[in-house]
């Protein structure tokens, strides 16, 4: 998110510049930086992925398992349930984390058999550093 | 040596039914401390003299496949435990047998990355209980040293866990103080398990072995007068998996049924009625197997 701050700030700058007549190659050069930083574009971020378990097929139900791909590393989070970062898949979603991946509801169709604990999420963050 | 044969159950129908329900009984402490001396300067012996004994293993676990069924201070007090064994009596039925592999899975700690949720291959996943998975600890395990977490009612679903189920609310782990040294874990072989991670240096070792059934399933454990199924909680709170509500009943019910020998007489009504936790005010349930709100009585289909 920082990243696209700084483009849009920067796309900002030149628009001033612009309505003063002082637009310069270098400031344009300046946004096709910050777009070359972009995590998406090649640049120095890495995608982070939080696997979310529920107890519902919902954005609001519980947490009921995680584990999170962290700058490469597993991360399970502290041991204590209670302790979890995020107690609801919303819970992440208002700290950034974005939903590439819903619960696989076909595993939920046969009422006589269970499949897995809970249900699904995947999420993910573009992170720079 | 002692006799499988002379061996007499010790569960009671509320816990064999709570077997049916969590999938795993822990009983704590019930090796001798010189047993579990004993068996830790054996198997040091073994791996210092006895490489052959080390088994094949693709990853980079250390396992030992000892040949302990010759040591009769191994399977008197360990195997054949007063303890373990009138519960595997209980779960398997007379005449059940000994293991073939008595394994030691060791761990040279600290393994910061836990284990994967897994069950341990050739399961048969339905709701007969012909075989049981037994773990050992002849040490204290401690958190920090890692120790096998299982999935309480995991027996129960359809498939294996997948390899990036990470932390999981409502996993027990086999650890002090519940499961201090000489502790034995018996469980489903359905059962969900893994190793967690350790932060300390030393080592981790973890027994495991199987019972399997040679008898008919009947309900020769210690048969309690005051139980009654008709009225019996077969509710487990496991509300983290998504079972449908009352399944977890359902389950435990048709498990309790089948080690009774009563498979066949097993069936489910529907609805608010046994083996639910739906009982009218006086008590009184419908559905009950054989009663007349069961659908075989009036539908001729029994």
């Amino acid at each position: 998110m920082a990243e696209v701050g700084k483009i849009k700030g920067q796309v900002e700058l030149c628009l001033e510049e612009f309505a003063q007549g002082k637009l310069t190659e270098a400031s344009l050069q300046a946004i096709l930086d910050a777009v070359n930083e972009q995590t998406v574009q090649g640049g120095t971020g890495q995608q982070q992925l939080l696997f979310l378990r529920t107890n519902g097929s919902t954005v609001s139900s519980e947490v009921v398992g995680m584990l999170l791909l962290e700058d490469g590393e597993f991360n399970e989070g502290p041991v204590d349930p209670k302790d979890w970062p995020y107690q609801t898949t919303v819970d992440a979603i208002q700290d950034g984390w974005r939903i590439i991946k819903f619960p696989e509801l076909a595993l939920w169709v046969d009422e006589t058999r269970t499949y897995e604990v809970g249900g699904e999420f995947v999420l993910e963050k573009w992170d720079t550093k | 040596m002692k006799n499988v044969g002379d061996i007499q159950s010790s569960l009671t129908d509320s816990e064999v039914l709570e077997f049916c329900k969590t999938g795993y009984l822990i009983l704590p402490a019930v090796v001798p401390d010189e047993i579990n001396r004993r068996v830790i300067n054996y198997v040091a012996e073994v791996a210092e003299t006895r490489p052959e004994y080390r088994a094949p293993r693709k990853s980079k676990e250390i396992e030992f496949h000892l040949p302990l069924l010759e040591e009769e201070w191994f399977v008197d007090n360990v195997l054949l435990n007063d303890q373990a064994a009138a519960a595997v009596r209980s779960l398997l039925g007379k005449d059940f047998t000994l293991p073939i592999i008595i394994s030691d899975h060791r761990a040279e700690t600290p393994m910061p990355k836990p284990g994967t949720w897994h069950r341990d291959g050739n399961y048969v996943a339905d709701k007969k209980l012909n075989y049981l998975e037994v773990f050992y600890h002849p040490e204290d395990v401690p958190i920090e040293k890692g120790p096998t977490v299982v999935l309480p009612g995991s027996h129960h679903l359809a498939s294996a866990p997948v390899g990036h189920y990470g932390n999981l609310k409502g996993a027990v782990p086999f650890a002090p103080p519940e499961a201090p040294a000489g502790s034995i874990l018996i469980m489903s072989y359905n059962l969900w398990h893994r190793r967690t991670p350790s932060t300390v240096k030393g080592q981790r070792h973890l027994f495991r072995y199987n019972y399997w059934r040679t008898t008919p399933p009947v309900r020769d454990w210690v048969v309690d007068p005051e139980f009654d199924p008709r009225t019996a909680n077969y509710e487990f709170f496991d509300r983290y998996t998504t079972r449908p509500p009352m399944r977890d009943c359902n389950d435990a019910a048709e498990m309790y049924f089948w080690l009774c020998g009563k498979h066949e007489e097993f069936a489910v009504m529907g609805g608010q009625c046994w083996p639910s936790s739906h009982k009218g005010l006086d008590g009184s349930v419908q559905g009950f197997p054989g009663d007349r709100t069961d659908e075989r009585i009036w539908s001729g289909t029994k």
